[in-house]
């Protein structure tokens, strides 16, 4: 910090309200993000939307080890639209397109801010390290959170002619814009499941057509942990003892997640059997058994009970 | 401008014995009914079902996949639920033990199967008079 930068915060006698120092560029950001915003309408509320980006900077996702940036960026795109796509199942395009609008428009407006102002302070204040990680930091999050909001339009077939109208700088990254779902490096990385099933493309409920999730039973719709849906049935084969059955697409997503969840159920220690976690899990994979027992018993007996 | 949508919904509690024992009890009795009232209290707590239209359209839309034979044993099904949770709640308040982590969930899910179990009639009765029995 050089020593007359004291003057460039108090130039306007201010106090930043989001840093713990006052350079003037900082509040010079922060005037922006108040400039920008539309006193009639909360919806495009700067400073609100700039609260979630720093609160998510400085939570414990924002530890990145033994993960690319990149990669950590696709995985918090992914759960930042499989969280609002989860929410928003049944409500109507409009509705969706009205909830997603002032977050493109917002987080896209904050994202080139923050990347104007982290380039600002890397050239002024080389060697505040503190406030550089914590920009660089908040870059990361203001980028996943606008992509994660771009995935969750374009999912919706919102146009991409319409997404540059509401962020002009959207970069139609394939790989940003998909997300990458960090479920799936457990999965691999625990050999969790049948190996066809681990590797086969998998769908969230959200990406299901109509008579698909009509299909899915309560129970088997909202779980924290469950791990993805087919569009296809298939012959599967218990192993143990080499019988094999065709399943349809719900019976082969109920299978699938069955052999996930116990492979869980296995692992958690007896201490967890208070928690709310291993209550879900359990109870998620009672519900499956009971399915095949009454709806199909030649697979509860072939692949369940066996 | 609904921001309830930001809120995470992760399983974090841990529960006291008490309702991990009830909750255990009724499951294994009444798996899907149980669940059912289970289900609609998740929707409840993440801001998706915030009045009790919102409770009753879910209700509707939960138990209209059924034919009118099967709601018939739901109907029953729903019953032993609210009766046994019932029993349930006195007991721990005559036992002056109503304070443990997972008591007021038990209570939420004693209000929604007695709601579920005041709708059924109606929703049997209208399934009958359309003349479907699916």
């Amino acid at each position: 910090m050089g020593i007359f930068d004291f003057l460039k915060g108090e130039k306007k006698g201010n106090k930043s309200k989001h840093f713990d120092v006052d350079y003037e560029e900082l509040l010079s950001f922060e005037r922006k993000l108040d400039s920008l915003s539309d006193p009639d309408d909360n919806l495009y509320d700067y400073p609100y939307w700039y609260s979630f980006i720093k609160q998510r900077a400085t939570s414990g996702w924002s530890d990145k080890t033994n993960k690319s940036e990149d990669q950590f960026v696709q995985e918090l795109v992914f759960g930042h639209s499989d969280e609002y796509s989860k929410r928003f199942l049944t409500e109507t395009l409009e509705e969706k397109s009205f909830f997603i609008q002032p977050r493109i428009i917002c987080y896209g407006a904050i994202h080139d801010l923050i990347i104007e102002l982290k380039n600002k302070i890397q050239n002024e204040y080389p060697n505040d390290h503190t406030l550089i990680n914590r920009l660089h930091n908040e870059y990361l999050h203001s980028k996943a959170s606008l992509y994660g909001a771009i995935k969750f339009a374009i999912i919706n077939n919102i146009k991409k002619e319409q997404i540059k109208k509401w962020y002009s700088n959207f970069n139609d990254d394939q790989s940003l814009i998909q997300g990458d779902s960090p479920i799936q490096e457990v999965l691999e990385k625990y050999l969790i499941g049948d190996e066809e099933d681990r590797m086969a493309n998998r769908y969230e409920i959200y990406e299901l057509n109509e008579s698909e999730k009509q299909e899915i039973p309560f129970w088997f719709r909202k779980g924290t942990f469950l791990y993805g849906y087919f569009k296809k049935g298939r012959e599967v084969t218990n192993k143990a003892n080499n019988k094999s059955i065709k399943l349809n697409r719900l019976e082969r997503s109920l299978y699938w997640n069955f052999k996930c969840l116990s492979s869980f159920v296995e692992k958690l220690p007896d201490k967890m059997n208070n928690y709310e976690v291993y209550i879900e899990i359990y109870e998620t994979n009672e519900l499956i058994k009971n399915y095949f027992e009454k709806q199909n018993s030649e697979a509860y007996s072939i692949l369940i009970k066996e | 401008m609904n921001i309830e949508g930001l809120i995470k919904n992760i399983p974090n509690e841990i529960f006291d014995d008490e309702y991990v024992s009830s909750n255990h009890t009724l499951f294994e009795l009444y798996k899907e009914e149980y669940s059912l009232a289970k289900y609609l209290r998740k929707k409840m707590l993440a801001a998706e079902i915030v009045n009790s239209e919102g409770l009753e359209s879910n209700i509707r839309e939960e138990l209209g996949i059924y034919d009118v034979g099967t709601l018939g044993g739901k109907q029953y099904m729903f019953g032993e639920v609210t009766n046994m949770l019932g029993i349930m709640l006195n007991t721990f308040d005559e036992e002056n033990n109503n304070n443990f982590n997972g008591y007021t969930e038990l209570e939420q899910y004693h209000t929604i199967a007695s709601t579920i179990l005041k709708m059924l009639p109606e929703i049997l009765m209208e399934k009958m008079i359309s003349g479907s029995k699916n």
